[in-house]
């Protein structure tokens, strides 16, 4: 399938070494990905169609490639190639990693990710986002196909980067269809920016937790030409939120939008205001959209939330916001959900599951988003396995407070039991178990 | 780059040898869509399922193939390479799922299940059917749109695309989806049907294919293994190279007829698009062609 470049080739990377087409890996609309061979380093070459190699796309990649990466989970061009046999040029990046899946594979069902793996993506893309904003560049043109996941971790890494520009830049242009994009971008009176990122951020969160574009319920189902003018209609002129609180014009239809139906109401009630701010006042001013560490925030304590049912075993959320009294079901197995075990941290809670870990994220203010080596995980006791514990991983040691007064020191690789009432001193900051 | 006017087309379509025997019409159709204006064209093959359960599977695939155009709707606008992709990834599946769906409506409400359908269905049958009166439609799609710029693959359920490059290179642009085994498919009757459907985009950047082969199952099951498949494409490209089209014209009935009676025992159709190599004629006038007829015939279908 690939026309470009033949197997075997060699291209020069701008740094002079020589690097060999190995295999193609696939094609767009800009040109086509080989896996590539640079002095014994593998990695991406994309190399662009003659009319997409123009000197603007060149100059971008040059600015791309002197700032460098906003972060880690981006992969960025690392530098530029050219032939001599071949025209145009194209660049190197590093190779996505097997195992990371995209947006498609997630609708399509290729891939089943737990939903703290899909929380953990989009808490991971909402960093992505803050960090590449605060380099003064904006995506223009993020869509389902930039993003991939770790199914089973939910880290992610962010491709096709070539089309970064800066901010508010005069000549950045639209590449793709309206639907990731703002409706005052698809109505062409604006022009991408960071601001229209975070629609088109708030548009993969909502799709990435529910497999579904927020704009499509009823309006589209009953569109009978999805052409051009329809879709600039659906996402410029008239956009309105499926699950809009004051509008119900555009609920998502049963039998065709069957995950929103299914998804919606799992979720936390603050979440869910988050989206229908997202969408609504969102939607007409962009001065109202949900910022990146808002939903870095919202994200991670929809992470910190999930709870096992104890019946079925899977997973749900404890919405905080909901009265202790009022009955719980799975949303599975419909049976009734006792409150689980939390620990409360200032105004944060974690629920503690059996394969709970606690993170400097957690422990740590000057260490939010640190989501490396755990700190605390909860285990069984090895003589009593019904008894729960938390383990102290850290190398500081905790002071504990039971209900009944008495306080304690736990020991880093000590464990204290799981009860309510139990208060925990981890460093300088207080938690507090209770039901 | 290729105009879709200069490519050439050609379908053929027969009653699966078993299919004869136990007195069953061919469950598959197939269609050509040739648009105005250097717009593309649209091949579009289907093979109705055809077990007890889907016994309105003939008309399903009628119906799929007439679907298919709904494609150009979208084509003609610039909204450039990287757009068109995406569309066909993420919003074509679903138009054309729903307006198969829709005209399924339609056509059972003109023509309510009769009791003698009913009656020939066991109890799990029925139940099936109520639940889902799709599945008494159920069929494939296998799609190939060539434009100037790019062309796309799309397939739900079993079948075979198969490109021969001007090298004699044979490729699958459709990997083969491995749940498709032992008459075990994906169907546009399933829910969220639209999932199952797998597209390929390629931008033409250099020589398009010289042959595109579509197939449905039956062809290639016909074969001992998937070389003896793949020399069927690799014969034809040798012909079309030759010159030989009016050849392939005259001789694909027979060969498919050939391949029924001693392989599968299933429908057949085939469809395939050929970069014109000759100067030839002008095109004629561009037309929006009708459906195939999905019986014993071969449909030249080449504009010039």
């Amino acid at each position: 399938m690939h026309q470009l470049l033949p197997l075997g080739t060699t291209v020069q990377s701008a740094s002079g070494h020589p690097c060999t087409v190995e295999t193609f890996l696939g094609g767009g609309g800009q040109g086509e990905v080989y896996r590539a061979n640079l002095v014994d380093r593998v990695l991406a070459l994309k190399w662009y169609f003659p009319e997409q190699a123009t000197p603007a796309q060149r100059n971008n990649l040059e600015v791309l490639i002197r700032k460098g990466p906003p972060s880690a989970p981006f992969l960025w061009p690392l530098e530029l190639a050219a032939a001599d046999d071949f025209p145009g040029f194209g660049y190197l990046m590093p190779l996505r990693e097997p195992h990371y899946k995209g947006l498609v594979d997630l609708m399509k069902r290729r891939t089943e990710p737990t939903f703290r793996a899909l929380a953990t993506a989009g808490m991971q893309l909402a960093q992505a986002f803050l960090d590449l904003h605060t380099q003064g560049l904006c995506y223009r043109d993020i869509s389902f196909g930039n993003v991939f996941f770790d199914p089973e971790t939910g880290a992610i890494q962010v491709c096709d980067n070539d089309n970064v520009a800066i901010d508010r830049a005069v000549d950045s242009g639209v590449l793709g269809t309206p639907r990731f994009i703002a409706p005052e971008v698809v109505r062409g009176e604006a022009a991408p920016s960071t601001q229209t990122d975070l629609f088109s951020l708030s548009v993969l969160l909502f799709y990435l937790l529910h497999i579904h574009h927020p704009l499509e319920g009823r309006r589209e189902a009953e569109i009978k030409c999805f052409d051009l003018p329809a879709m600039n209609r659906l996402y410029g002129d008239e956009p309105l939120f499926i699950f809009d609180p004051h509008d119900e014009g555009n609920r998502p239809v049963p039998g065709l939008h069957d995950n929103a139906l299914a998804y919606w109401p799992l979720y936390p009630q603050s979440l869910r205001d988050l989206f229908t701010r997202a969408f609504t006042a969102g939607l007409h001013d962009p001065e109202e959209r949900v910022r990146e560490s808002e939903w870095r925030a919202a994200l991670g304590q929809l992470r910190d939330t999930i709870r096992h049912c104890e019946h079925c075993g899977a997973e749900n959320f404890h919405d905080v916001g909901r009265p202790a009294d009022e009955p719980f079901a799975c949303w599975h197995c419909d049976q009734g959900l006792a409150p689980p075990l939390r620990l409360r941290l200032g105004r944060e809670q974690v629920v503690l599951n059996r394969d709970t870990e606690l993170f400097p994220h957690h422990l740590d203010r000057l260490r939010r988003y640190d989501f490396g080596a755990p700190l605390a995980s909860v285990q069984p006791h090895p003589q009593h396995p019904q008894i729960w514990g938390l383990n102290n991983r850290s190398a500081t040691t905790w002071v504990i407070t039971t209900a009944e007064g008495t306080t304690r020191d736990v020991e880093p690789g000590r464990s204290l039991t799981l009860a309510a009432g139990v208060k925990i001193r981890f460093g300088n900051l207080e938690g507090e178990i209770h039901r | 780059m290729t105009a879709p006017t200069r490519w050439r087309t050609l379908t053929a379509s027969v009653c699966g040898a078993a299919h004869r025997r136990r007195g069953l019409p061919n469950q598959d159709a197939v269609r050509v869509t040739r648009c105005p204006d250097h717009a593309p064209l649209i091949l579009a093959l289907a093979d109705g399922h055809g077990s007890a359960h889907c016994f309105r599977s003939r008309c399903g695939a009628r119906l799929a193939v007439g679907v298919a155009h709904l494609a150009r709707s979208q084509l003609h606008e610039p909204v450039g390479l990287s757009g068109v992709r995406r569309w066909a990834e993420e919003q074509l599946p679903r138009e054309l799922v729903r307006e198969w769906r829709r005209r399924v409506e339609r056509h059972l409400a003109r023509e309510p299940f009769t009791t003698d359908e009913l009656d020939a269905l066991d109890t799990a049958g029925r139940r099936t059917l109520a639940a889902n009166p799709f599945v008494a439609y159920g069929t494939t799609l296998l799609m190939v749109i060539v434009a100037p710029a790019f062309i796309l693959y799309l397939q739900l359920g079993d079948g075979d695309i198969l490109t021969v490059a001007a090298s004699g290179a044979i490729e699958r642009p459709i990997a083969q989806d491995p749940r498709l085994i032992a008459n075990e498919t994906t169907s546009l009757c399933s829910p969220q049907a639209w999932d199952e459907m797998r597209v390929t985009f390629q931008a033409l950047a250099g020589a398009p294919p010289g042959l595109i082969l579509a197939a449905t199952d039956g062809y290639a099951n016909s074969f001992r293994d998937e070389a003896g498949f793949r020399q069927v494409a690799h014969d034809l490209w040798e012909m079309i190279r030759g010159g030989d089209w009016a050849g392939i014209e005259r001789g694909l009935p027979d060969w498919l007829h050939e391949a029924t009676e001693q392989g599968s025992g299933d429908d057949i159709t085939v469809g395939l698009l050929a970069e014109r190599t000759d100067a030839g004629p002008p095109d004629a006038a561009p037309r929006l062609e009708r459906d195939t007829d999905p019986h014993e015939r071969t449909a030249p279908t080449d504009a010039a």
